[in-house]
């Protein structure tokens, strides 16, 4: 996945293995104080075998997991339409088969972007000034790839201030190689999506060969979108750019937001389960098994889970994600759609947008359409002012029930 | 001491000056413009002391932490503008994790109960909620100016309060900020009665926009003079908005891309041309060429030209901004290039400002042809030029001493050299003597941002010869203590430092503790501190704030970690409000 992560030697010993593994790039950290290093590695693996137990079709679940009542029936629910979404699912998992060690040690900065560029590059600490000093006035190209910096390395949050850890990225990419630094250069995030419409809608004529080509590049770089989650008032931007699969893509969403997690845990001081906690909740965050689920918006604001559509077409689709609690997907709001075919249902009105309840599975779309005033739960705050476009997709079989 | 009551008219001489009533003071030092003349005639005497704080009208928080938002209200009782600035500024790329706090929700509390004839609000970097901007909308019943620039966390349901709760609102300035899409049609809560905006700039909004009502807001608004519209509004749309506001003075187009129809193209430029007032155009996000030359009418009355959006490039980008003969502000992009740079100079001499933005930040290899040879062109024909802020991809020392020569008179230089530790790329020296030229002849230098290739020696340059800098940037720079020990003993006037991912330890920071009570901020991201400096820091400067933060996805308990740990980002500020109780999990106060 990441392009720039090759392997070198490290010219000081303590530090990352890279292990190439599937074309993945893993790290396994070794570090001297073992410690916390080695949970962080059983953490990793943990990881990988969560990762790896969320494959496959929805009727298979993790068993180690407790599934409360709720979860319980939207199980049901998605078996009883295993047959109809087998293909979907097949395919789906045979994405996810493909990377199976994926992000696993991923640690990325808090602009996922950036971060995940050198995921597996952890900051170098030069705890010796002069060292740094020397090593600081050699040639420009070195520099540039021992500064990579994926996010603060792991080893702050040790106890002992380990030593530094080596970026695994190669700086001997050729000069002017794309440096993964967090914030640098300094420009505002929005600077960086700019490019990106605009050279693929200049007109041809004007294009030399090399403008186009950087079209073609230009819809590869940075796709940042917002991404929001049920009960963190703070939003995040994702780019989706740098991943290619949705295996990756919900590894990064739970690496975004499992510090935040952890700070309202550590807030509420309620269980000490660090990392099983946080592992339950991100668990299942595709195939809708977990405690949250990840949904996508396109241009015309309708929700639906990620991870029907091919992944280039979901790059150019998918304007905005949310993780939703999955307990409120279950009454079936995965996504509002716009009404356009109001008039058939006579019991809604055709002027006012309702909130439409929607329960959407892949390809065959199970519409639930209910009266308001009957249905609670929802993932959004109502309020009297705000209304809803609900748009029916065209495309599909939809079944209605009122 | 003059209680407050006038003399009676006395019969030989006025009265001596230190028996002058109240009201004097406070009309004379009305005529004091800066904030920290007002500041130095109140540290005076108590007398002054108590004119000048009841009659102080407008107020700059500048550190939202500098102070507690009581504090603020009981000092200064009649307070009319407010502005409050939270978050260092390298949040704005991104190094300052999200929660970390500046909310703006105990300055509308304060301001509520303590200002209620409060007029304006202005918050930068910022984390405002919907809350916030409805209680603005009830607490004040004068309320005219909304400002917010690079805040976050509020959603289009809070402009709606606004536009629906605040009769007199004469501004709302949206600037960069990250709004929320509820969708809610904000705009249409302006009552049909409502006809005083003046400014109303909501370029920053990524949802759609009504433009019906909006064409009638605009139709109504007689007053309008700035209106920036946002990039969902369509090219065609453009042409009827104006039409419907000629009086326009700044004006910020939405998308100014599509498909080139000359019917399009003809009401534009009639529209254009319709708009005799005209200065400071912006916006023109995915400008294609052949809808500039709509522009050329307005061209020689325009001072302030923002194409900073503009992904065009060509010589239709060149001959438009070469007609604007009137130029003070560019902002484009570095599409321009280098021969573009050199056109617009020798055309447009009056420029005061340049900026020049990467269009490709991250790309690998250089795409565009912009260089050190377009900033010495600048700086050779345009001689009020004093505020810069250039990215490019190579520099070398003898452009930046041909800089330095030919503009003594620059206020702000910020060179963004995108590849960090670039040397001169001819000499493949350090750009040290470069930076140092700059500082010497550049007397009134008050903004720097240095990058490239640089050791300890520009510092010391920076140090000794940098009196009137307030705010300087560092990355990647310097080879060892001694370069921040030159920064933090000189620089006399410095009021924010900030740096990142440099060699710079305890040392120099313990040596010149003193100093940072004199500055407003200090900013040390990947350098080499540990936490027993923080901790001797914050043990010696009681009224400094040490925040020490390590990784921002965990908390950080920093009573586990030893002396010798590692510092990842140390921010301190000083502060007359003790440490804050907002912070997240991953910010420790030390």
């Amino acid at each position: 996945m990441e392009e720039d992560s090759r392997g070198r030697a490290p010219s000081t010993p303590q530090l990352l293995n890279l292990i190439q593994d599937e074309g993945e790039w893993k790290v396994v950290r070794e570090e001297a104080d073992g410690g916390r290093s080695s949970r962080t590695t059983s953490y990793e693996a943990q990881e990988d075998t969560k990762l790896e137990l969320k494959l496959g079709l929805p009727g298979v679940h993790d068993e180690e997991r407790q599934a409360g009542p709720r979860e319980r029936l939207e199980l049901r629910q998605q078996e009883s339409c295993t047959e109809l979404s087998l293909g979907c699912f097949a395919s789906h998992s045979r994405l996810a088969t493909s990377t199976a060690s994926t992000t696993a040690g991923a640690k990325r900065g808090f602009l996922a972007t950036v971060g995940a560029k050198a995921q597996e590059a952890c900051s170098q600490r030069h705890q010796d000034k002069e060292g740094c000093g020397n090593e600081l006035t050699l040639g420009g190209e070195n520099m540039a790839g021992e500064r990579k910096k994926g996010c603060c390395p792991p080893s702050s949050s040790h106890d002992s201030a380990a030593g530094p850890v080596h970026s695994s990225s190669n700086p001997h990419q050729g000069r002017g190689a794309v440096l993964p630094v967090v914030g640098w250069p300094p420009v505002r995030s929005f600077r960086r999506n700019l490019t990106n419409g605009s050279s693929s809608k200049q007109s041809p004529d004007r294009q030399s060969d090399e403008l186009g080509d950087k079209a073609k590049l230009a819809c590869k770089r940075s796709l940042l979108i917002k991404i929001n989650m049920d009960g963190i008032p703070i939003g995040r931007k994702i780019d989706l750019a740098v991943y290619d699969n949705y295996q990756k893509l919900s590894s990064a969403v739970e690496e975004l937001f499992s510090g935040f997690l952890e700070a309202q845990k550590d807030l509420d001081c309620t269980e000490s389960g660090e990392l099983g906690a946080e592992e339950k909740i991100f668990s299942g965050l595709l195939d809708g098994t977990g405690e949250y689920t990840l949904v996508y918006e396109d241009n015309g604001g309708s929700r639906m889970p990620v991870g029907d559509l091919p992944w280039n077409v979901f790059l150019s689709t998918a304007k905005r994600l949310r993780v939703l609690k999955s307990s409120e997907l279950l009454h079936g709001l995965v996504s509002t759609m716009q009404i356009q075919a109001v008039i058939c249902f006579p019991l809604l009105k055709s002027k006012f947008y309702l909130w439409l309840q929607l329960c959407r599975w892949n390809y065959f779309i199970h519409v639930i359409v209910s009266v308001p005033q009957s249905q609670v739960s929802s993932s959004f705050i109502f309020s009297p002012c705000l209304f809803y476009r609900l748009k029916l997709p065209l495309v599909g079989q939809w079944i209605v029930d009122i | 001491m003059g209680r407050g009551g006038s003399h009676a008219a006395p019969a030989a001489a006025s009265p001596p000056w230190h028996a002058l009533p109240d009201e004097v003071w406070e009309h004379a030092f009305s005529f004091l413009p800066a904030d920290s003349d007002r500041g130095a005639a109140a540290a005076a005497c108590r007398s002054w002391l108590r004119a000048e704080r009841r009659s102080r009208r407008r107020l700059v928080i500048a550190n939202c932490y500098a102070a507690s938002p009581q504090d603020a209200v009981d000092r200064f009782p009649s307070v009319r503008a407010v502005e409050v600035k939270g978050k260092p500024h390298f949040a704005d790329f991104g190094l300052v994790p999200p929660g970390w706090g500046a909310a703006a929700a105990p300055w509308v509390a304060a301001a509520a109960d303590g200002w209620p004839l409060l007029e304006e609000l202005s918050f930068k970097r910022m984390y405002v909620t919907d809350d916030c901007l409805e209680m603005i909308a009830a607490s004040f019943r004068n309320f005219q100016v909304l400002r917010l620039v690079s805040c976050e966390g509020f959603s289009t349901s809070g402009l709606a309060a606004i536009a629906a709760g605040c009769r007199n609102v004469r501004e709302l300035d949206l600037q960069e900020n990250e709004i929320e899409d509820c969708s809610i049609h904000w705009l249409s809560l302006f009552p049909e009665s409502f006809t005083s905006l003046v400014t109303l700039n909501f370029s920053c909004l990524e949802g759609d926009v009504d433009i019906t009502v909006l064409e009638r807001l605009v139709t109504r608004c007689r007053n309008l003079k700035t209106l920036k519209l946002n990039n969902a509004i369509p090219l065609d749309k453009l042409a009827s908005l104006l039409r419907k506001a000629p009086q326009i003075v700044e004006l910020g187009t939405g998308r100014f891309s599509a498909d080139y129809h000359l019917d399009l193209f003809s009401k534009l430029a009639a529209a254009f041309a319709g708009c005799k007032s005209l200065r400071r155009l912006s916006g023109a996000w995915d400008a294609v060429p052949e809808y500039l030359p709509a522009f050329y009418c307005v061209c020689e009355g325009l001072t302030s030209l923002n194409l900073s959006y503009a992904t065009v490039r060509g010589p239709e980008l060149v001959k438009f901004i070469s007609r604007c003969k009137n130029l003070q502000l560019l902002w484009v992009m570095d599409l321009i290039e280098d021969h573009g740079l050199a056109a617009v100079a020798s055309s447009c001499n009056k420029l005061q400002e340049l900026r020049v933005f990467p269009s490709a930040p991250f790309d690998a290899a250089e795409q565009v042809s912009l260089t050190e040879r377009g900033l010495v062109d600048v700086s050779a024909s345009c001689p009020m030029l004093e505020s810069v802020l250039y990215f490019c991809r190579r520099m070398t020392n003898e452009a930046l001493i041909t800089i330095a020569k030919n503009r003594p008179n620059f206020t702000c230089f910020r060179l963004c050299i995108i590849e960090p530790h670039t040397p001169d790329y001819i000499t493949h020296q350090p750009l040290d003597a470069g930076f140092s030229a700059i500082v010497e002849s550049c007397k009134g230098l008050r903004r720097l941002s240095v990058s490239g290739l640089l050791t300890d020696r520009v510092f010391r340059s920076i140090g000794a010869h940098a009196d009137r800098l307030e705010m300087l940037s560092i990355a990647f720079a310097g080879n060892s203590d001694l370069g921040l020990h030159y920064i933090l003993s000189g620089c006399k006037s410095l009021k924010k430092l900030e740096i990142r991912d440099c060699p710079f330890g305890d040392k120099p920071l313990l040596a010149n503790a003193a100093k940072l009570e004199t500055m407003r901020s200090l900013w040390m991201s990947s350098c080499s501190l540990t936490l027993g400096a923080c901790r001797q820091l914050a043990r010696k400067m009681p009224r400094l704030s040490v925040e020490v933060m390590n990784d921002p996805r965990r908390a950080c308990p920093l009573d586990s970690l030893t002396d010798e740990s590692h510092v990842e980002t140390l921010y301190v500020y000083r502060t007359i409000a003790g440490p804050r109780s907002d912070t997240p999990a991953c910010v420790q106060i030390v």
